[in-house]
């Protein structure tokens, strides 16, 4: 198989574009596409200021990468979930990538911040750690966004995290989530801080790629908490169906982009307000991360005499 | 040929060579969509032809949670 571009041997084959390129043009070929999808959705410009939220993985350390070689001005934030020998790890790929470019990475440990970590929280609020660890992780990154002075939250959300939720958000009939399901989440308060994907066109093999490539160093191994997760299940069904048609998923995601306004009169409207204890946007009194923190710190119930 | 299987706790096996990647990764039931595999440090693409000395690894793309 030859080069697209080049012609010369092909290593990266990209059936979904009907391509194959060889390591130097699919670089360009990636650093090309998360720069069309900055434009197209009109992300940011190259005088925001962007805090890309890392992982540690594949998909948000290449996102980091690419955004610096495109010339953007990028901070990174790891949140340090406090998950014995996983976290210590993906810390370090986020600590490794930081040194090697010289861009800043600040790190917010979630233990410090809320006195527990994201398993005991989940422990002490008797809810799953997923649930407990998104609605933190949300928190955190507008807080700290919000009080650096950031235009803009970029995560590594690839298009298989996109087609897995959208296929999700579909067999349930979520019509909430699907109408808040985009590549470019505007800001719907003055304290929410607007989200960003720039990779929601690319695959997570062409991530993988890009990382491999690049010699970028990511922890390969997935949360122990995510071991059956259904987004797995329906990753690997579209995967299935990649494997006889290929461009199914991007076909699938960009369809949907094009059709959003039929979810458009399911968005809740819901009125935002501040938390009367944190100052954080929530639609009750006080929001769920105050509520849980609350309901984990909370002594003990005595039993009735 | 060896194949170096990153689930991502590394597997190794041996494996018959002599054949292209696409029918090799159809023998080990590995769907190209979801996985890189890598010869010498570089990425091959399914019409690459294996040879019994090769060794290859096997990268899975998918990440969840």
């Amino acid at each position: 198989m030859l080069c697209k571009v080049c012609r010369n041997k092909a290593t990266v084959e990209v059936r979904q574009h009907n391509a194959a390129y060889c390591n130097s043009c699919f670089v360009n070929y990636f650093l090309k596409q998360v720069q069309r999808n900055i434009q197209a959705q009109k992300m940011f410009s190259p005088q925001d200021r962007i805090l890309v939220v890392v992982s540690g993985g594949k998909d948000s350390l290449s996102l980091w990468d690419a955004l610096i070689r495109l010339g953007y001005r990028v901070t990174a934030l790891y949140l340090d979930l406090g998950i014995d020998g996983y976290s210590e790890r993906s810390g370090e790929k986020c600590r490794a990538l930081a040194a090697r470019t010289g861009t800043p990475l600040h790190i917010v440990s979630i233990k410090e911040e809320f006195g527990l970590s994201v398993p005991e929280l989940a422990r002490k609020t008797r809810r799953i750690p997923c649930a407990v660890c998104g609605r933190i992780k949300r928190y955190l990154f507008n807080k700290f966004a919000l009080e650096g002075g950031f235009d803009v939250v970029a995560t590594g959300h690839n298009l298989d995290d996109e087609a897995a939720a959208l296929l999700g958000n579909l067999l349930h009939w979520q019509t909430g989530y699907l109408a808040r399901q985009e590549p470019n989440l505007p800001a719907s308060h003055p304290k929410l801080i607007r989200k960003v994907k720039p990779l929601y066109t690319l695959t997570e093999r062409e991530c993988l790629a890009y990382a491999l490539i690049q010699q970028i160093s990511y922890l390969a191994e997935d949360c122990p908490y995510a071991e059956g997760a259904t987004s797995i299940t329906y990753k690997e069904a579209l995967n299935h169906i990649e494997q006889a048609a290929p461009g199914t998923k991007l076909a699938f995601f960009k369809g949907f982009l094009r059709h959003k306004d039929l979810f458009k009169n399911q968005e809740d409207g819901l009125e935002l307000k501040e938390c009367s204890r944190c100052g954080q946007i929530t639609t009750g009194d006080v929001c769920s991360v105050c509520r849980l923190r609350e309901k984990a710190t909370a002594p003990p119930k005595r039993p009735a005499s | 040929m060896k194949v170096i299987l990153h689930q991502p706790e590394r597997q190794e096996l041996e494996i018959k060579g002599g054949k292209k990647l696409a029918e090799i990764a159809k023998e080990l039931n590995i769907n190209l969509e979801a996985y890189l595999v890598v010869r010498d440090n570089t990425i091959l693409t399914r019409d690459e032809f294996l040879r019994d000395g090769d060794v290859i690894e096997i990268f899975p793309a998918v990440s969840g949670g």
